[in-house]
């Protein structure tokens, strides 16, 4: 019995590749001026919070969702004064309408590179060996147009899925570890860019994927934030 | 639709992890390769090619520089009459038009616009500019191509080839317009230019 | 409404996963009709339906894909608004630039309007008939009750997921979900019938001609009748009544809502799709489906008579695909299409295609010629000139 737990939570630790945050960058601090402190635009912060049922399906929860995303955007507004940023909520209906459509264009484009990025750099068989490891990627300089519109000197992208097992579903995890089968329980997983506005390079990037965590109360929601902007540059 | 998008990247990695016990793309080192054995280009730059089962017995292969989704260079070295440029699945028999050795140049480019409107399941595909340009020691031509992908990021395309003793040889350039396109464009005209058909 | 291959129920899949994924474990109120202006309570299995609907209707407003044509959209917006009489401010429409038929109904009021549905309506009773059966999914909320009635069904099947676990690829029952989404995304063959019902109500107290929407039906399966390697449909398919029974039962329905004064409307459907229509004919040759769309083509001639788009289309797929005795086929529709007004300039720059592969240089000139003097810009100029001073290779 001891034993087939020990391999379930081997099985979990394996599939949630054992650590819980990875980091890549290309800067490791902020450009600085003596002026301000570094503008960071913070995009719509994209969250969703979800049920896992019994045998496994994910069941999005609306009003858990509506709680998380309050409190992860709590939770940044406080990040933001104890690291001296001036973090700026983005809201592209509030753009001039001339610029609207290329600004959300290049919101696309960072979904393009960032689902590159968790490919091409996170997953090994789908590494691509020209970049031989190194961490890249880019926006390119049309970033600058969002610069120009806002006088911010980074964006900073927040995406986060959260699930948590119902009570159905923690009593088939047991049955599954007396049958020697790993069985998933609720997971966390998310990832974080930051943009760097003048020449679109994406100069930090941190995917975070853990079996805890829990973006429902306030609390829970500060902790899984800072564990989400580890090693952002300072 | 983010979220989809992001969605359905989780599941295609984790497909990925769970069943590609080999590694999804071979690196293509800066100098001549004999693509197929039928093409000969050149790049100067390594590029990735991407493995793909259902190409490998065709006369096709994809390349990308920064990732698929950011940019891919396609090279049909020999598509033969009555032969499509990908392979349709068992699914759907028609899905891609047949080449014919007697199409003109007009007729290639509207078919290699349908194959991509189809490849990347979209309508937002036009192209543009055809004109005549020397490919691979042939009588060759070249267009340029708009579109807009499912993932609702904008894409330039450049295409450039000929058809050689009733077989088409063509070389296509998809990138994102703001940057990955752009990024690859000088890179992909020289090899366009010094490309030529292995004897 | 309708679901041609496998691979547009995954695309549908995509476009309202959000929609599909969102079942909870609290119920709300039974299903039942809803009234006009109805919102559901966010805490709710409903309201969870419609809070993530309307995220993902955000991301609708800025789509590439999505027709911005004013007059356009108000011409559509206008048959809604007859349709759905009092509910109209609960349906949002978006006209989708995707060739294929469909209309599809989210249960937050979304509607989707493909344009493949716009091609093959012959007129505007027909769009009102397919508008009126999505309205009909929407009145009856027939996503929630979906939804309530696949999550057993979804939890027997993550069993599954469990089996593939062993193998170590625990994370896939990721995708034994999507096949559930694709039985959720797809309603029953019950609630089909019952929007089908609603539709003809709708259409025929709006002031349409209600034998249109077996009409509708019927086209549809001519145009199949010429796929050779007809679609076999997957899983939405085997959900639906077949075609054949919904068209019979709606040409039985129709004669009891036949009223006098009922039309068709079919002059003002041409005249609203008018900009668009060539769009619509680039985009279905552009999926090769030549079998298909020369029956679509000949529908459409039968009962609008063939204008220039048609007679010029019809050329095109000849051209295009090159099969023993298409040249003449070509030729032939390209010459009635000069024949009728607002033919397109393209017409000379095709016949000098066909003409050219025939080896007649003379003709082929002479066609090349007129498309450069009618189109001095044509962004293949040169290209066209080429043709004539190189020898084929």
């Amino acid at each position: 019995m001891r034993t087939l737990r020990l391999g379930v939570a081997l099985g979990l630790a394996l599939l949630l590749a054992a650590c819980a945050t990875n980091t890549h960058k290309q800067i490791t601090e902020l450009s600085r001026t003596q002026e301000r402190a570094p503008r960071v635009l913070l995009m719509p912060v994209d969250v969703e919070l979800m049920e896992l049922t019994t045998f496994g399906r994910t069941e999005p929860k609306a009003d858990w969702t509506e709680a998380g995303t309050r409190h992860v955007s709590t939770a940044l507004a406080d990040y933001n004064v104890e690291r001296d940023l001036q973090l700026v909520p983005f809201d592209l209906d509030k753009m001039p309408d001339g610029v609207r459509d290329e600004l959300n264009q290049l919101i696309k484009l960072h979904g393009a590179v960032g689902n590159s990025i968790l490919l091409h750099q996170y997953l090994e068989p789908a590494k691509l060996p020209s970049k031989q490891g190194k961490f890249d990627w880019s926006l390119g300089p049309q970033v600058k147009r969002l610069k120009e519109t806002t006088d911010a000197d980074y964006a900073l992208f927040f995406f986060m899925r959260d699930s948590y097992s119902s009570g159905g579903r923690v009593a088939i995890m047991m049955v599954g570890a007396l049958m020697g089968v790993a069985v998933q329980g609720g997971v966390q997983v998310g990832f974080a860019s930051l943009v760097d506005l003048n020449d679109g390079n994406v100069v930090w990037f941190n995917r975070l994927m853990r079996p805890q965590g829990d973006l429902r109360s306030a609390q829970g929601a500060k902790e899984s934030t800072a564990m989400l902007l580890t090693g952002l540059p300072k | 639709m983010s979220f989809n998008v992001v969605l359905r990247a989780f599941v295609f990695l984790l497909l990925v992890v769970g069943l590609a016990s080999c590694q999804r793309y071979a690196m293509v080192q800066p100098q001549p390769v004999t693509v197929k054995n039928a093409l000969v280009v050149a790049p100067n730059q390594a590029w990735n090619k991407i493995n793909i089962d259902s190409l490998s017995s065709r006369p096709v292969e994809i390349w990308t520089a920064d990732g698929d989704q950011l940019n891919m260079l396609m090279l049909f070295v020999g598509v033969a009459d009555g032969q499509s440029l990908f392979p349709s699945p068992d699914s759907e028999k028609d899905k891609y038009a047949p080449f014919r050795s007697g199409m003109t140049a007009n007729e290639v480019v509207s078919l290699v616009e349908a194959t991509l409107g189809r490849y990347m399941d979209t309508s937002l595909v036009e192209s543009y500019d055809l004109r005549p340009t020397p490919f691979a020691g042939q009588n060759g031509y070249r267009a340029e191509f708009n579109l807009v992908g499912k993932d609702e990021v904008d894409r330039r395309g450049l295409a450039a080839g000929a058809i050689k003793d009733g077989k088409l040889y063509l070389m296509l350039f998809i990138g994102t317009r703001l940057h990955h396109y752009g990024l690859r464009a000088e890179e992909v005209e020289s090899m366009m230019a010094s490309a030529r058909i292995a004897s | 409404m309708n679901h041609p291959s496998r691979r547009h129920v995954l695309g549908g899949l995509c476009a309202c996963s959000a929609l599909a994924l969102a079942g909870c474990q609290t119920t709300g109120s039974p299903a039942g009709r809803v009234n006009a202006g109805y919102r559901p309570d966010l805490a709710s299995d409903e309201g969870a339906l419609w809070y993530f609907m309307d995220r993902e209707e955000q991301s609708y407003k800025r789509s590439r894909f999505v027709l911005r044509d004013a007059a356009l959209n108000d011409y559509v917006r206008e048959v809604v608004s007859r349709l759905a009489d009092a509910h109209s401010g609960d349906i949002r429409t978006y006209i989708m630039r995707t060739p294929y038929f469909n209309a599809s109904m989210a249960p937050n009021g979304m509607m989707q309007v493909w344009t493949g549905l716009m091609l093959r309506a012959q007129n505007e009773a027909q769009l009102a008939a397919v508008l009126g059966h999505e309205i009909g999914h929407y009145l009856e909320r027939h996503t929630l009750q979906r939804v309530r009635a696949a999550r057993e069904q979804g939890d027997l099947a993550a069993v599954l997921g469990i089996g593939l676990g062993v193998a170590g690829v625990g994370a896939l029952s990721n995708i034994s979900n999507l096949m559930i989404l694709a039985n959720l995304y797809a309603f029953s063959r019950d609630q089909e019938r019952q929007a089908d019902q609603i539709g003809i109500e709708l259409m025929s107290a709006a002031g349409y001609a209600p034998i249109e929407a077996s009409a509708v039906w019927a086209q549809l399966i001519e145009e199949r009748s010429a796929d050779p390697d007809p679609k076999s449909g997957g899983v939405l398919f085997a959900t639906h009544p077949s075609s054949e029974e919904r068209m019979q039962t709606l040409k039985t329905q129709a004669e009891s809502f036949e009223k006098p004064g009922q039309d068709l409307f079919a002059d003002r459907y041409r005249q609203a799709l008018a900009p668009l229509r060539r769009t619509l004919f680039d985009d279905e040759l552009r999926l090769r489906q030549y079998p298909r769309s020369l029956k679509l083509f000949e529908i459409i001639a039968r009962t609008q008579g063939e204008d220039a788009l048609v007679a010029f289309y019809s050329g095109e797929v000849y051209r295009l695909r090159h099969a023993d005795g298409d040249r003449p086929q070509a030729i032939a529709a390209y010459e009635r299409a000069q024949t009728l007004a607002d033919c397109p300039v393209d017409v000379h720059r095709s016949l000098g295609l066909v003409h050219l592969q025939a080896g007649d240089r003379t003709a082929a000139e002479r066609a090349f010629g007129e498309y450069l003097r009618l189109n001095p810009t044509a962004n293949d100029r040169q290209m066209i000139q080429s043709y004539l001073t190189v020898s084929p290779s």
